[in-house]
């Protein structure tokens, strides 16, 4: 099956693609107030849950983790907020914090947290990067700790846990016994699986034997340019990558574990481009997230189907630090250029069908969310006919027929507490949005 | 090609541990020593200063029951790079839950033992006469009832050898034979230890009463002792190689295992679940307590802390690749 599959898929192009960027309007979006502009988003499979971290401000040095649901609402106690970088005993006096704590990496797993941040403490002045495993009652089950470099990535799955500094990989046990530490070529992101663990950056990705730790054959995949940053990601033995070059290209391609280069795609960046993301939906297609370093700073995502196609290239205006899927939708995480007091967490259908749209006009605003009274809807487009709402079943609750004169009201007192999708129909696209009635 | 510290190719016997926090540092300075501290569950970590400034961050850390570096540096003051090669640290922790005793050892400063208990000075103690300006501390034991430091003094000619005793009843020294490196303890004596030789010395008198060998063979190292009752476990480099074995007191060895490694112990512990725990090199030993069956397992390329206090191990050391690490964990049954 594996090898039929291969040779299904040999179909090694380096293509130059570009195909016109389209703004996109997400499904919802949560606005969370922070004003360190990073976040880290991850999403647990088993719970649905999807998990935001942010830093609320320099007078909070603390890093929160904030849990909400799928549709956008709240996921409730304990599960809203975690609060993390407590562990320190020390009283801020000053404006000025003694320690920070950024949070770098944040994968979800059966309600477990696999965290990287970096911290500073405060008496010996010393940055640490700390890898950690928490579960949700904010016990710290196993942590890695390095005074003298940072962490990129931190792997965990049944066979234990692998934590990664740029050049440093450590391969733990399930009993977090240290089982190997290997030496490796400058490393970003990790892929792996019970047998391997990809790593190093394009051209030249490295295979390490997960149990002896030692390096085997390379698979050398096409690159146009000198990558300063790689991102991995592993699926039924195929490792895509996304690779930023210092001239302003990109790398994005398949290779399969035994170094066959399934399919290759290159594409020109608009300028410096942090690569942020890579993260595979239902249907096959990969998705890569990067945010732009200088103005406009807004995030580029970019669509790949499985035979290595380019199938989108969006923007919405905000940077994207960070990208999960599930299913046919997918979850960005970042700051929010519009209000820059502000991070988002916004969902996007993954076909873009019921989303796609200008995002400057017409755009559907709904406040105050959760709303106890009414749901004030700001932004509709001329051609909007109706509005409806349902409840998170899809069961049909209420409809509001048009015309209408860019906003309206919908009362809501007469809905029971809950998450209800508010959608609206006309000669555009369908546009939805997620909120909650909280009496 | 094997680009890992350990297990290159072969199978993995984990040791009996889970470990829930790790970690890293560069290796400048060394780590000397890492202990637990049954008060708070601190891990503290020694280094060693002689060839840095004197920074008092380097010379001392702990770290929290979650691995967090909060430089808890005990408020003594000075720096043991003031004083260069002639300075070092000796601690021990009572079994019985009295706090840590720390000694400094400031010979040629004047003729004082330092005595820290958690990091304050708690008293300093004479050795000698003035002029005689000779002392070094060579291990220290709390019992709860009193500290005892075991070194050298030019009050006990001419072997130099001399244990001296603090804390509740009245302090003694006693002048025994041979340097103590090891000190133990039980209801009624202290064991000096300088391997082969025990000496049993009298808690109230001080003074020194039977004595006999643990084992036969030519020592080439001083050697780690714990105590378990009238249980006696010693490690030890006898004839080349590193012997660790159980001597039941009164009655004679119970076994005495030869295990295949050639460097000094770090130390011996003891677990609740009846496994000794000892680090030789780079490789970390277990042993059955009642049968010394053993098994190891390699860890970077330098084992040189190891301590085990309420139920917790913490292992310290150097990586081959020019960091220190600390582990901490627990002991599985």
């Amino acid at each position: 099956m594996r090898a039929g599959l291969t040779i299904c898929m040999i179909v090694a192009l380096a293509t130059n693609r570009s195909i016109a960027q389209v703004p996109i309007d997400p499904v919802w979006t949560r606005l969370v107030p922070s004003s360190s502009h990073v976040t880290r988003l991850a999403l647990d499979h088993s719970t649905d849950r999807l998990h935001l971290a942010f830093q609320p401000g320099p007078a909070d040095p603390h890093t929160y983790i904030r849990a909400f649901n799928t549709d956008g609402s709240d996921v409730p106690p304990p599960y809203t907020v975690l609060t993390l970088g407590t562990f320190l005993p020390v009283t801020i006096t000053t404006g000025y914090p003694f320690y920070r704590d950024e949070p770098l990496r944040l994968l979800a797993q059966s309600d477990t947290l696999y965290f990287i941040d970096h911290y500073v403490g405060q008496l010996d002045d010393v940055s640490w990067y700390r890898s950690a495993r928490i579960t949700l009652d904010s016990a710290t089950t196993f942590s890695m700790h390095t005074g003298g470099g940072p962490q990129v990535d931190v792997h965990h799955d049944q066979f234990g846990d692998i934590t990664v500094s740029p050049t440093v990989i450590r391969n733990f046990s399930n009993h977090h016994w240290l089982m190997g530490r290997a030496i490796v070529p400058t490393t970003d992101r990790i892929a792996a699986d019970e047998m391997r663990i990809y790593c190093g950056r394009v051209p030249n990705i490295i295979a390490l034997d997960r149990s002896s730790m030692t390096l085997l054959s390379p698979l050398v995949v096409p690159s146009s340019g000198s990558s300063t940053r790689t991102l991995l990601m592993l699926t039924n033995d195929v490792i895509n990558y996304a690779s930023v070059n210092s001239n302003l290209t990109m790398d994005i391609g398949a290779v399969d574990t035994a170094g066959t280069v399934i399919w290759s795609s290159i594409v020109t960046l608009p300028q410096t481009t942090t690569l942020t993301g890579i993260v595979g939906d239902a249907l096959g297609n990969v998705w890569i997230s990067g945010s732009q370093s200088v103005s406009p700073q807004t995030g580029i995502l970019y669509r790949f189907n499985a035979m290595g196609a380019q199938t989108g290239n969006y923007t919405f205006g905000r940077t994207i630090d960070d990208i999960v899927c599930s299913g046919d939708t997918v979850f960005l995480s970042g700051w929010d250029a519009v209000d820059p007091t502000m991070v988002y967490l916004a969902a996007f259908a993954t076909d873009m069908t019921t989303a796609i749209g200008s995002y400057g006009q017409g755009q559907l605003r709904i406040y105050p969310n959760p709303a106890s009274t009414e749901l004030r809807v700001d932004g509709l487009s001329p051609g909007t006919s109706r509005l409806t709402v349902t409840d998170v079943t899809g069961r049909f609750v209420k409809e509001v027929q048009g015309p209408f004169n860019g906003s309206m009201s919908i009362p809501v007192s007469d809905l029971p507490n809950g998450t209800y999708v508010l959608r609206s129909f006309g000669a555009g696209p369908t546009t939805m949005r997620s909120f909650s009635v909280l009496h | 090609m094997c680009v890992i510290f350990s297990f290159c190719g072969s199978v993995v016997a984990q040791p009996p541990i889970v470990v829930d926090w790790m970690s890293e540092l560069p290796n400048d300075p060394m780590i000397l020593a890492a202990f637990i501290n049954p008060n708070n569950g601190r891990s503290e970590v020694i280094y060693d200063e002689s060839s840095g400034t004197c920074d008092t961050d380097e010379l001392w850390r702990g770290y929290d029951a979650n691995g967090h570096p909060g430089n808890y540096l005990d408020p003594w003051v000075g720096c043991l790079n003031a004083f260069a090669s002639l300075d070092h640290y000796v601690a021990a922790t009572s079994r019985t839950g009295s706090p840590r005793m720390d000694v400094l050892n400031v010979s040629t400063l004047n003729n004082h033992f330092y005595i820290y208990c958690n990091g304050l000075i708690i008293e300093g103690l004479d050795i000698g006469p003035p002029g005689y300006g000779y002392a070094s501390a060579l291990c220290v034991l709390a019992d709860g009832a009193g500290v005892y430091i075991g070194g050298g003094s030019t009050s006990c000619l001419p072997a130099y050898s001399t244990i001296f005793k603090l804390g509740s009843g009245a302090p003694w020294p006693a002048c025994v034979p041979f340097s103590p490196y090891s000190l133990e303890a039980t209801p009624d004596s202290i064991l000096s230890i300088n391997f082969p030789s025990v000496h049993m010395v009298d808690k109230v008198a001080g003074t020194v009463g039977s004595t006999f060998d643990l084992f036969t063979g030519t020592v080439s190292n001083t050697g780690k002792t714990c105590m378990n009752g009238d249980t006696l476990y010693w490690a030890c480099k006898v004839d080349g190689s590193l012997h660790v074995g159980k001597y039941l007191l009164h009655q004679g060895s119970i076994w005495e295992q030869v295990l295949p490694f050639t460097d000094i112990p770090v130390e011996l512990v003891r677990d609740d679940h009846g496994r000794l725990w000892t680090a030789v090199g780079n490789n970390l030993v277990w042993l059955d307590s009642a049968t010394g069956s053993y098994s190891s397992e390699t860890i970077g390329s330098a084992i040189t802390g190891l301590d085990l206090q309420v139920g917790a191990i913490v292992l310290a050391g150097t990586m081959s690749t020019n960091v220190n690490f600390i582990m901490h964990g627990t002991p599985q049954p």
